[in-house]
């Protein structure tokens, strides 16, 4: 048992929720559809829009919790995390990086910068996310990169800048969510040992 | 034997058998974890978990709940306060023994 095999134990226990990689699959879905349904090319009336989005989110929500967090329990056993360890990773959350996002979102759709602001917010995030998950997965840090160069599109003349970009975003975010999901899936399946099987004694 | 080497034979054998070791590590880092958990994290066989659970258990190291989720038997374990300090106390150990064994020369002994 090495001191990296520990160290892994104890990241992956202190994290196992977010290492459940096909419950973002779910979401990620639903953040595409939403990118989809906002495309001029769909003409959607605004009103279905609310509709199907939160719809959308919803069944993400129910697949996400019920179906796949079931599967994970059947499959991989419960993990009850102690939330007091995490008190600054949730305050940073809830306090800097959403109102940051939110900040770069608004800033985009009102200013048009030439660098999509939500693009490096969501970067960042990103992360952030994953540093303050258990580390590893460094398909996050190439996503975080993508993201960057997605921001800078507006700059380089390939895209038209502020809200025209915000539907693709989410978009490109919810792509992330469904192949970053299915990653950390194969990350946990590998870190994880299968059941062992106690050996058949023969009455031989 | 010179003092880290002697140090490094007096470590707590019941924190430092390694699959002991990994069982109280996952445990450190949650409240409880089910039998399930434990066996895939630790590479285990139900037996050798069993036993080792029961060791630690004896020890006053974890503790064991069995229980029923819906109608199949569960069995959650959580590490206790002994325990946690014991294992926090051997990792602070094993780094000073690192350290001691890296300043460590024949000369110096």
């Amino acid at each position: 048992m090495t001191d990296d095999r520990l160290r892994v134990i104890h990241d992956v226990t202190d994290n196992f929720f977010f290492w459940q990689g096909l419950r973002w699959i779910p979401m990620g879905a639903a953040m595409i559809a939403c990118a989809a349904i906002s495309s001029p090319r769909l003409s959607f009336p605004p009103a279905q829009r609310g509709w199907i989005a939160l719809l959308s989110f919803a069944a993400a929500l129910w697949i996400s919790t019920t179906v796949l967090g079931g599967y994970y329990t059947r499959h991989f056993g419960r993990v009850r995390g102690d939330a007091s360890r995490h008190s600054l990773r949730t305050a940073v959350k809830w306090f800097v990086v959403y109102p940051a996002i939110c900040a770069a979102l608004v800033v985009d759709a009102t200013f048009a910068p030439p660098l999509s602001l939500s693009g490096l917010a969501f970067a960042i995030a990103l992360e952030a996310y994953r540093r303050s998950t258990g580390g590893g997965r460094t398909h996050y840090r190439w996503a975080s990169i993508g993201l960057v160069a997605f921001a800078t599109l507006p700059l380089l003349g390939l895209a038209s800048p502020g809200k025209a970009m915000l539907a693709p975003l989410v978009g490109v975010v919810g792509f992330i969510y469904i192949v970053g999901g299915m990653l950390d899936h194969r990350e946990l399946v590998r870190i994880l040992a299968p059941v062992q099987e106690e050996p058949h004694v023969s009455s031989i | 034997m010179s003092r880290p080497f002697e140090q490094l034979a007096d470590l707590d054998r019941l924190v430092h058998e390694p699959a002991r070791l990994a069982i109280l590590t996952a445990l450190a880092a949650c409240r409880s974890a089910d039998f399930l958990y434990l066996q895939r994290i630790t590479g285990l066989s139900k037996g050798n978990l069993s036993s080792h659970l029961s060791k630690l258990e004896t020890a006053e190291m974890v503790s064991v709940e069995k229980e029923f989720v819906g109608k199949i038997p569960n069995t959650r374990v959580g590490i206790t306060k002994a325990g946690r300090s014991a294992v926090e106390r051997h990792w602070k150990r094993l780094d000073q023994l690192r350290q001691a064994t890296l300043e460590w020369s024949p000369e110096t002994a």
